[in-house]
């Protein structure tokens, strides 16, 4: 080894310890082949996943209809892609919301510390025992006349469950740092609170904050397909599909494709995602690996 | 907006309650303690009951309750209360409204139906109207939508089938992921250990209705073991129970395995090894409740977890639940359903965050201290 | 209460530890041997990596399997402890051997109350329940300075560092042990508490006529309590001896420079420590090929790089690994 060679940063032997952690590599490999295939196979192919044709309901897989026809005779295939776009969608946008919310609260009340911090997290463990989702329900419920088609509301209503989590992890990591050496020479220079959290604190956090964000999705893509299963989607989704499929479930002829492929995607998209989640963490801080 | 003056009134209410001094405390939590099981009391004993019950209680929560339960009763019944206004107000700010569905109902009539169900234009009064509904009459108010019945009569029956549904799935999944979770982690490395996880990775990545329908084709459709769906004997129970348990098992076996393996590198148990213990006691007696802590913890949430998932495991199941009256009520805007169900979950998710708790602090004696 | 003829010595033979892992392999331990008769206390002396604790550590086989492997001799009397089933060797632990560790604040098991801690050690090795075996527990306590029956329902987050490693000591005497090894046991705790528990210590090894092995890196403590000292490093006894002759006249420059590095209230003030350059070698357990304290060595010669140099015993008694004259040693330069 070069004595030459400039030393790595933190962030460049994280990199290197996530690439060599095979199972975090092949789930990111599958979770960017199913990205790809939901958002551009569909105008590739000419897909339309609403084309009703009665006559051709039910059918199994075949080479024309590679997933099968659903109870409509609709192309499960081009459902399942476009249902894709929106299952994936929702997950990263409701994660955005979260890690916002989720990390401006816990910065402000890790950095402040003290009465401020005690009274901002008694609300957090409050609200974190509560059946959150019982509130999205309501509000998704309630809204659902003026939702269709609008996803805002669906974005904000689920990022607004899971930014609890981050607003603790973000807070405690927060606290710890606040009392860095580096922190207090900054100080201690004059610099301004913010400038102190944006420049020195955070960007020793970003490494927790992408780690839990990538755990995060799957739980909000979960949550929304419990919504579209109860039939409060508001577009199509991978959860809609599944209870289109449950709800011609039968003993006489079980067709069993339409519930396998919305499922099988499902799976491996969240399975690819808790993957490549648990391999960031393990690839920050190997120390804490058990 | 004097909707929006009273919430701000109320959550500033419930941060004051933080500062409230100790003796007052004390007075006040026993106090609301009393209330609370006055309240429930009447549903089973009627008024005179109710009161005695309340009298009783009061005295009993003053003299013998800790002091941190106290604290907490103090917090979590007005938060209680508030989260019931703000289900209220978010019930009155969404478009539609209980009369308006029907035969175009002229401005009279709709009057005439809002005084007499008590669902008045504004959501502060409804609210008002409500409570005192609940704490004088003892009732949750009429249905708007099933005729001539209250809302307890609706839920009443549903309840103990949520309950023990939930209560299954909560001991399925503690004792499933418990023993999984501390296996793997003292068989760390190995092939139970990987097998065990792998297990618990899949958990975790399947939402429970796709498990429960996976279930229904294999146990039901293919195998004939199991009923279908629907309620009725204890077959009913398997699967939906399962399928509800089966991803808060996995949260529960990844946190029991990391805990123990945590425990074991304690100095504390090689200390337990260098006094001659087997390995059976330095495990059995030292490191497992230090292992059990971070799935205590957890399991406040996991309960909610729970409950969040037995509305779609309801509906996936045909099981007569708490869930879909929930829904209907939602669907249907109506005003007392959807607050007799709120009420029901949240105080139940409420007292079993306060169980945990005090599980909590029964574990870890350091945490014990009363504060003064 | 005890007497001085049944008790066993502790003899280490040629003990060889070694830690295999998939990244590497560290020799821990090169061929050490000693004795540790009734009634001594020894000091076992070295930096940081030396060896000292592992060899502590392999006594009582605590080292965690697969990876620490333990060859070579340790008896106790007639006993041979390496490679004894786990079974027999729990018999031993805490009974016959027992030992206390450096850190008292997590030493003791925060969620349990001290009489259980104490109580199950007597149940295990005496079978003594209840009432005899509070009576005891009490009595020990007592005998370790923390009088009073409300103790024994204390848990150790109530008592202080000090009283911690006291409650430690305690708990390891309940079986009358012939052997006490004791890892640094009062480097985490500041100087008065210290000197307290040498006392007790000493106290202790009076009354019961206990032998105590006890690794520490400090000199001073051990000027203050042993009457034997080892020196090891890097893995090896480079020294042996009584402490008062190894102290002021150390026969291995690796023990002068130690001690040249301590601060001593008779130096005269003005004087410079002197600190030992380098770092210890890397253990892989590849061969020897030269003295291990060679590149360190202020006094190394060209004889130091062809071998390493056995360990070999002097005209009175001590033991040393160099092959500088010891009439050099004594000069000082």
């Amino acid at each position: 080894m070069s004595q030459n060679a400039a030393p790595k940063g933190p962030f460049e032997l994280a990199l290197q310890r996530l690439l060599r952690n095979r199972v975090a590599v092949a789930g990111a490999v599958v979770l960017v082949l199913i990205a790809l295939c939901c958002v551009l196979l569909p105008s590739v192919l000419h897909l339309d996943p609403n084309r009703t044709q009665p006559a051709l309901r039910n059918l199994a897989p075949s080479a024309r209809y590679w997933f099968g026809t659903d109870s409509l005779g609709r192309d499960l295939f081009a459902r399942v892609m476009v249902g894709g776009q929106t299952s994936l969608l929702v997950g990263l946008a409701s994660t955005a919301v979260s890690v916002l919310v989720g990390v401006s609260y816990g910065a402000v009340s890790g950095f402040y510390g003290g009465k401020v911090d005690e009274a901002m997290m008694r609300l957090v463990d409050f609200l974190y025992g509560l059946p959150y989702m019982f509130l999205v329900i309501l509000i998704m419920l309630l809204f659902s006349e003026t939702a269709r088609g609008e996803m805002l509301p669906v974005f904000l209503a689920l990022g607004l469950v899971q930014w609890l989590t981050m607003a603790r992890i973000v807070r405690g990591q927060v606290l710890t740092l606040r009392r860095q050496e580096f922190v207090l020479a900054a100080e201690l220079l004059g610099a301004s609170d913010a400038r102190i959290l944006l420049r020195h604190v955070l960007p020793n956090v970003v490494g927790v904050i992408v780690v839990y964000a990538t755990l995060m999705v799957p739980s909000v893509i979960i949550l929304e397909s419990f919504l579209s299963f109860l039939g409060l989607g508001v577009a199509l989704s991978w959860g809609q599909l599944v209870s289109d499929g449950v709800a011609v479930v039968n003993p006489v002829r079980a067709y069993w494709w339409l519930l396998l492929w919305p499922s099988a995607f499902l799976g491996a998209t969240l399975l690819s995602l808790n993957f490549i989640g648990d391999g960031l963490r393990d690839a920050l801080d190997p120390k804490a690996r058990t | 907006m004097s909707e929006a003056i009273t919430l701000v009134l109320g959550l500033a209410l419930l941060a004051a309650t933080a500062w409230t001094p100790p003796r007052h405390t004390r007075l006040l939590g026993s106090l609301l303690f009393g209330l609370v099981v006055a309240v429930l009391l009447r549903f089973v004993l009627g008024p005179l009951g109710g009161v005695l019950g309340g009298v009783l209680a009061v005295g009993v929560a003053h003299r013998l309750l800790p002091a941190l339960v106290l604290r907490r009763v103090l917090f979590l019944v007005p938060a209680l209360v508030l989260l019931v206004f703000s289900t209220t107000l978010l019930m009155y700010r969404a478009p539609g409204n209980p009369f308006a569905n029907e035969r175009a109902t002229s401005a009279q009539v709709e009057t005439a139906l809002r005084a007499q169900y008590g669902v008045p234009k504004n959501a502060n009064q409804f609210f008002r109207i409500y409570m005192r509904r609940l704490l004088v009459e003892g009732t949750l108010g009429p249905s708007i939508k099933v005729q001539g019945r209250r809302v307890e009569e609706l839920i009443g029956p549903a309840f103990p089938v949520s309950m023990a549904l939930g209560l299954l799935a909560l001991t399925l999944s503690v004792g499933f992921g418990l023993s999984l979770g501390v296996l793997a982690g003292l068989k760390r490395n190995s092939a139970a250990d990987y097998s065990s996880m792998a297990v618990a990775l899949v958990g975790i990545s399947l939402p429970s209705f796709v498990i429960g329908a996976a279930e229904m084709i294999v146990f039901s459709l293919w195998l004939g073991w199991l009923p279908v769906a629907g309620w009725g004997s204890y077959r009913h129970l398997v699967m939906p129970a399962i399928a509800l348990a089966l991803p808060s098992s996995a949260v529960i076996a990844r946190l029991a395995r990391s805990g123990t393996i945590e425990i074991m590198q304690q100095d504390f148990v090689r200390t337990a090894r260098a006094k001659g213990l087997p390995e059976s006691w330095v495990i059995g007696r030292h490191a497992l409740r230090g292992a059990i802590i971070p799935v205590v913890s957890y399991l406040g949430p996991a309960a909610a977890a729970i409950m969040t998932g037995s509305f779609v495991v309801e509906v996936l199941f045909a099981i007569p639940g708490m869930g879909q009256w929930f829904v209907k009520g939602a669907i249907n805007r109506d005003y007392s359903v959807v607050l007799g169900t709120a009420i029901v979950y949240f105080g139940l998710v409420i007292l079993f965050n306060l169980l945990v708790d005090l599980a909590y602090a029964w574990l870890d004696p350091r945490l014990r201290q009363e504060r003064a | 209460m005890t007497s001085a003829q049944n008790r066993d010595t502790l003899q280490v033979r040629d003990l060889h530890v070694r830690f295999v892992t998939r990244e590497r392999t560290v020799q821990a331990v090169s061929g050490v041997s000693f004795d540790l008769a009734p009634g001594e206390i020894v000091g076992l002396v070295g930096e940081s990596g030396c060896g000292k604790s592992v060899t502590s550590l392999s006594i009582l086989g605590l080292h965690e399997k697969p990876a620490g492997r333990v060859e070579g001799s340790i008896r106790l009397g007639e006993q041979e402890l390496v490679g004894l089933p786990s079974s027999e060797l729990r018999r031993v632990r805490g009974n016959r051997i027992s030992m206390i560790f450096q850190d008292p604040l997590t030493s003791l098991n925060p969620y349990l109350r001290l009489e259980a801690q104490l109580g199950e050690v007597l149940e295990l090795h005496l079978g003594m329940k209840g009432q005899a075996a509070r009576q005891r527990m009490l009595e020990m306590l007592q005998l370790v300075g923390i009088p009073g029956e409300e103790r024994l329902k204390a848990y150790p987050h109530q008592l202080s560092g000090g009283q911690r490693q006291r409650v430690c000591i305690a708990m390891a005497l309940l079986c009358n042990p012939q052997v006490l090894i004791a890892d640094e046991p009062t480097t985490m705790l500041d100087v008065t508490i210290q000197s307290q528990i040498l006392e007790l210590l000493r106290k202790l090894r009076q009354e019961r006529d206990m032998s105590i092995l006890f690794i520490t890196h400090d000199l001073g403590v051990v000027a203050e309590l042993c009457d034997r000292v080892i020196v090891m490093y890097a893995g090896r006894v480079v020294e042996s001896g009584n402490t008062a002759d190894v102290l002021e006249r150390p026969l291995h420059p690796y023990t002068e420079a130690l001690l040249k590095s301590t601060p001593r209230v008779e130096v005269k003030g003005g004087g410079t420590l002197q600190p030992i350059g380098g770092l210890p070698p890397r253990l892989t357990g590849a061969e020897v090929t030269e003295c291990t304290f060679a590149p360190r060595c202020p006094r190394v010669r060209s004889g130091c790089r062809d071998g390493e140099p056995s360990l070999d015993a002097t005209s009175d008694g001590r033991l040393r690994r160099c092959i500088v004259p010891v009439a050099e040693m004594l000069e000082r330069p």
